[in-house]
């Protein structure tokens, strides 16, 4: 195979000032309509972020309106409220200990079926060159592997932790669709759990310090073991982020935010995308001007504003 | 007429197709003419755009997936004027392009809002809310706090009885029962909970050294009962809560974090103003039951005193400031009053000392 390999450029073109616009825009206008305005907010606000991004001279696009993300956030609303009333039901019964588990146990439940309808509805929402994203993964398999992660990483007391992550992100990613092109995601469990052994031991000898290089260590895990492929051409991605420069990036995000008194958060924001989005090196012979149009258009928005209550970033 | 060089994808496959896009600025008619494809004209009308700097997308309302991508910054201007023109720039768009100045100046007056609706109205509103609690709440509440208290705690029930039979003595203006207890213990401090129960500790009582000292103290405490000192204290710090994580939520770090140690200031500042509430209407009190208003000053000279050689509790919650002594005195020199010798309280005052050093 004498096929050449590229460079992919990641560019992300976000400016404070214009994020700062679009956030007090956002603001003005949530405030004046009581929090109505919210998801039509955050549309706007995913919109700029993924717009500034480009891949290969070609733009991100998020296309989730506004009304769509309302409707799921009512709907998340109606969920959890049903949740409550059965709480209510039961305390009311005398028995609020059972109420309390079966509470409990309906939101863990309701958590893959979020992040299922968050990740099918964002990522069917986002073109790039006008082709789609996908997701296709399964609702029910989803939820397996969630649940079953779930209950070895309480029986382990959290050890398990890092194979649950590994496991979701693969599950996830190997479910991504981009025309013709599939996601994959090799890592594992055993590797992670190692990458936090070592960053806890020693952010712990040095007082806290080694933890910027043991979060460089986790970012570089997550994005150096995913690819995309088509047939035998493929897009390889690697993390070139370093531990000084996240250190250096936190300090500088930490004065901007203490002598603006907050106000320079919008500059923190893209600083912080721009950082790690720029320290992204994508390498392959994927030819991104020859794919169609694979994936269907999907609109219900449940789990899309939901998973953000729960400062869920997916992407 | 103006014109540029654009990219177009068709949303079907993602080829980028190389065109000539011309604008006619008088018919809004959009044209340009991809090779392999028909002609297309689309309709000022029917666009929608996304602008980020020098780079513009151009779309067909009917189909979300094709696009024109723009980057030239000349033909862009031309864009913007012509929708100006046109008046075809939608509310949020007019918003967007008000420019940076004017962001930062909506910023701070958003800002300056909130920290109006914080300091003037929220108070209000959660004072108001308070009066519509039933007083039940403040006997449930502060029978809470008073079961786990005494069940750690040894009462002087002597004292306690000739305590009560003291504040009996006394026309306090309660709504609320009232029952005093006296607590065994070497620190100087009293306190008041919202439902009617009045702790004064031991220390404290043995530092007095007159029935006006202590019917101050009393009247300090009841007045904390009476104006519902702890609820409005718990709706406004609940409200504060509330309000600043609702609008902090989405920002977390360091935003909450200054909020957070402002309220906490302000909270402090509320319990001040309590303090001073409850010392003007205890010396009101003390005036209407014809007890010279100045026993309150002795009391807190004398607390003031002790907290030199060690350090009372009272101290952390109300310190007794120079400052607040000078007020009290004030307003103790604005009031006319008359006073009588009360032989009752003066008799119960002796015995409460008496048992004391009974023990």
């Amino acid at each position: 195979m004498d096929q050449i390999q590229k460079n992919y450029e990641l560019k992300f073109e976000g400016t404070g000032k214009e994020y700062f616009g679009v956030l007090i825009v956002n603001w003005l206008l949530t405030g004046l309509t009581l929090g109505i305005y919210y998801p039509w907010a955050r549309a706007k606000k995913l919109k700029y972020l993924y717009g500034v991004t480009s891949l290969d001279g070609n733009r991100f696009s998020f296309h989730g309106e506004g009304k769509e993300m309302f409707i799921g956030m009512l709907k998340f609303f109606l969920v959890l409220a049903l949740f409550f009333f059965v709480l209510m039901l039961f305390t009311w019964m005398g028995i609020p200990g059972l109420g309390a588990v079966i509470f409990y146990l309906a939101f863990i439940a309701l958590l893959p079926l979020l992040l299922h309808g968050s990740l099918r509805y964002r990522l069917s929402r986002t073109t790039l060159r006008g082709i789609r994203f996908g997701y296709r993964g399964d609702r029910k398999q989803l939820t397996i592997v969630f649940i079953k992660n779930l209950l070895l990483t309480l029986v382990t007391f959290g050890i398990y932790a890092a194979w649950m992550q590994v496991n979701l992100r693969k599950y996830i990613i190997d479910h991504i669709r981009y025309g013709e092109v599939e996601g994959r995601y090799k890592g594992e469990g055993l590797e992670l759990f190692l990458i936090n052994l070592k960053g806890m031991l020693l952010s712990l000898v040095t007082l806290g310090i080694y933890s910027f290089w043991w979060q460089k260590d986790i970012i570089a895990y997550m994005i150096d073991n995913a690819s995309f492929h088509r047939g035998e051409d493929s897009l390889k991605m690697q993390s070139t982020l370093t531990g000084g420069g996240l250190l250096k990036l936190t300090l500088v995000n930490m004065l901007i935010a203490i002598f603006t008194l907050g106000l320079g958060f919008a500059w923190v924001e893209i600083r912080t995308l721009k950082y790690i989005t720029e320290h992204i090196k994508i390498t392959g012979n994927l030819d991104l001007g020859q794919l169609s149009q694979t994936e269907e258009e999907y609109k219900e928005a449940l789990g899309e504003d939901a998973l953000d209550f729960f400062d869920f970033d997916l992407f | 007429m103006y014109q540029t060089t654009a990219i177009f994808f068709d949303g079907k496959t993602s080829t980028g197709h190389r065109v000539e896009l011309q604008v006619n600025d008088r018919t809004g008619e959009f044209r340009f003419h991809p090779s392999g494809f028909n002609p297309i004209i689309w309709q000022l009308d029917d666009l929608r755009y996304e602008r980020y700097g020098n780079y513009i997308e151009l779309k067909h309302r009917n189909d979300s997936l094709a696009f024109l991508q723009i980057d030239d910054a000349v033909f862009i201007d031309s864009f913007i004027e012509h929708l100006k023109r046109k008046s075809k720039m939608s509310p949020y768009e007019r918003l967007i392009s008000l420019g940076f100045k004017k962001h930062l100046l909506i910023a701070v007056s958003l800002f300056a809002l909130i920290v109006a609706a914080y300091l003037l109205l929220l108070p209000v509103v959660a004072e108001k809310a308070v009066t519509f609690i039933p007083l039940s709440f403040d006997k449930y509440l502060g029978s809470l706090f008073m079961s786990d208290y005494m069940n750690e705690h040894s009462v002087d029930t002597t004292r306690s009885l000739l305590l009560n039979d003291f504040a009996e003595e006394l026309e306090l203006n309660n709504v609320q029962a009232l029952n005093f207890t006296v607590v065994d213990s070497e620190v100087v401090n009293a306190f008041a909970l919202p439902s009617g129960d009045i702790v004064i500790f031991s220390g404290l009582l043995d530092k007095m050294q007159s029935y006006e000292e202590l019917a101050g103290l009393i009247g300090h405490e009841v007045m904390h009962i009476n104006g519902r000192h702890s609820l409005r204290m718990l709706c406004k710090n609940l409200a504060g809560y509330i309000f600043l994580s609702v609008l902090f939520s989405d920002i977390n770090g360091i935003m909450g974090l200054i909020a957070e140690n402002a309220h906490n200031l302000n909270s402090l500042s509320y319990s001040r103003e309590y303090e001073r509430e409850a010392d003007y209407g205890g010396v009101s009190l003390m005036i209407q039951n014809k007890i010279n208003p100045e026993g309150m000053l002795q009391l807190f000279d004398r607390l003031q005193e002790s907290s030199k050689l060690t350090v009372p509790e009272l101290l952390s919650t109300h310190p007794v400031t120079d400052e607040r002594i000078r007020y009290i005195k004030t307003y103790i020199e604005e009031q006319n009053y008359q006073t009588e010798a009360n032989e009752s309280l003066s008799l119960l005052f002796s015995l409460l000392k008496a048992a004391a050093e009974g023990e």
